[in-house]
């Protein structure tokens, strides 16, 4: 049969943002895939070039609507990396907890969508409905839903309201009762089964290859998970398990993600309860960064490995910041994920990715 | 192990724990490039970064290693003028959108890249945007022309 190109996007419900996937079909079966990017690009790293380092706090945290607590943190690290500054033990706790509730918040907003992207319109709600939750929660941290603004250099805004760990522990109960009501909903659906079994597989070495981080990687069988291969914060005193599967396809990616958001859970118990009191904020921090002092600082989003190359200039800009974004590899990567499947399977696979083109496009 | 290798690397030091910093020549790099991903196992890229360093461009590559702890960094200079450099795409796929990342905001030509194009600019645009000399309030020519057009 003769070969065509689609052309999915940059307006098509399968893309969650703006860019395009062309495939190239044979009947049913892709036989090529080109992803194209660059619809949402603001220029982002330039624009942090041009202003000072507490200024790109709240801009970095508009790189990704779902998860926009990991990217301010990511760069207040860096930051505090090439300055040489160091957090207090409590600001880091609290860190740990409000980068697990964005995690969980995250991942919720990830089921709801993968899940209506499969057709499953009412799994739709409900991740939603609890997600409402972990937002307040956060609401209660930092007085935003979306968009925090919460940590700063050397710290956190404001300690925890007085009523914090009450409330949290009460919707981390929610929130477990309610994981098992999703496993229901998945794992008796035989349309969900169907459409992600053995879709979209990608073998262990063809991930490392290709770059692909985060649960896409975990999801083929590689323990590889920065907070614990190269802990920040107080990842290190916390027991947690690094959530694996080993069959690398659709499926293995929504259990991986399903186990992280218990994970979160636990992190976030543990670290309420080990929290010691103290000062929130480092007592000296400096304004501007040595001249030629270099930083490369990664953490686990929860996308996967998210990177920030800084460099300082001798003033109270950076001369340069380089933004390594999960989405943006794994979305180069989707060629060797979709070839030899079927066209009806473009929108499981490119939902498994968790794909965020604010991040993206930077 | 490294140093013993390739005795000339100059600047090989670990400023904070896990990250070892060198420089490479820039026609030492497919040569080391290949020798750090099969002798030391570093089989993955985490970024390839660009600098406009005002009198010449680095390219900066990040390795990971799923087995080892320490990323290792290392920079290649390149001349102000025409910066051309080979294209580490053979050795890891991950480097194709990095590199071409790097054409777009930089003009670093990537010698024997499959598929060396602009990546979030416009095919017609005749600027670079992270160099240090285009300013933040330059409106590019060509568009401005466009948009008064459509007007």
């Amino acid at each position: 049969m003769a070969e065509m190109w689609v052309h999915m996007g940059p307006q098509h419900p399968m893309t969650h943002g703006l860019w395009t996937l062309k495939v190239k079909i044979d009947g049913e079966t892709i036989t090529d895939a080109i992803p194209e990017v660059g619809y949402l690009h603001r220029g982002m790293e330039k624009i942090m070039e041009n202003r000072t380092f507490p200024q790109n706090i709240p801009l970095a945290d508009r790189l990704c609507y779902g998860s926009a607590h990991s990217w301010s943190s990511l760069y207040v690290f860096a930051v505090e990396d090439l300055m040489g500054v160091v957090a207090p033990e409590r600001a880091q706790y609290i860190r740990v907890i409000t980068l697990e509730i964005q995690r969980i918040i995250n991942h919720l907003l990830w089921l709801a969508a993968y899940a209506a992207d499969l057709g499953h319109l009412t799994m739709f709600l409900y991740p939603m409905r609890e997600r409402e939750l972990f937002m307040d929660l956060m609401q209660m941290v930092s007085g935003g839903r979306l968009m925090y603004d919460y940590v700063r250099i050397g710290g956190v805004r404001n300690d925890l309201p007085d009523n914090f760990d009450t409330e949290c522990l009460k919707q981390l109960v929610v929130l477990e009762a309610k994981l098992e009501e999703y496993e229901a909903m998945m794992d008796d659906n035989e349309m969900i089964l169907m459409r992600t079994m053995g879709v979209g597989v990608l073998k262990a070495d063809d991930a490392i290859d290709l770059g692909v981080t985060g649960p896409i990687l975990r999801a083929s069988g590689i323990p590889y998970d920065l907070r614990r291969a190269e802990p920040y914060l107080v990842y290190d005193k916390i027991d947690f398990a690094v959530c694996v599967e080993t069959e690398g396809d659709c499926y293995a990616r929504y259990r991986v993600r399903m186990n992280e958001m218990r994970e979160s859970a636990a992190i976030i118990r543990q670290a309420l309860r080990d929290m010691p009191p103290g000062n929130i904020l480092a007592q000296k921090v400096p304004k501007r960064a040595e001249k030629g002092a270099e930083a490369f600082t990664r953490t686990e989003d929860p996308r996967g490995d998210s990177s920030m190359h800084l460099i300082g200039g001798g003033n109270d800009q950076p001369y340069r910041v380089k933004i390594k974004s999960p989405a943006f590899i794994n979305i180069s990567a989707s060629p060797s994920l979709l070839i030899g499947n079927r066209v009806a399977d473009v929108p499981s696979i490119m939902g498994s990715i968790d794909v965020c083109i604010g991040e993206t496009d930077r | 192990m490294i140093k013993d290798k390739y005795p000339d690397i100059e600047g090989l030091e670990i400023k904070r724990p896990r990250r070892i910093w060198f420089k490479v020549k820039p026609e030492q790099l497919l040569e080391v490039s290949k020798f750090l991903k099969d002798e030391l196992d570093y089989k993955g890229v985490s970024l390839i970064s660009g600098v406009d360093r005002r009198t010449g461009f680095d390219v900066v590559y990040m390795l990971l290693s799923i087995n080892h702890d320490p990323v290792i960094v290392y920079t290649v200079s390149l001349p102000k003028k025409d910066p051309s450099i080979k294209s580490v795409c053979s050795i890891w796929r991950a480097a194709n959108w990095y590199e071409r990342e790097i054409y777009d905001m930089f003009g670093v030509n990537f010698e024997d890249h499959p598929d060396l194009r602009r990546i979030m600019l416009r095919e017609d645009a005749d600027f670079f945007p992270l160099r240090k000399n285009y300013k933040l309030n330059n409106k590019p020519e060509v568009w401005e022309k466009e948009f008064r057009r459509d007007m």
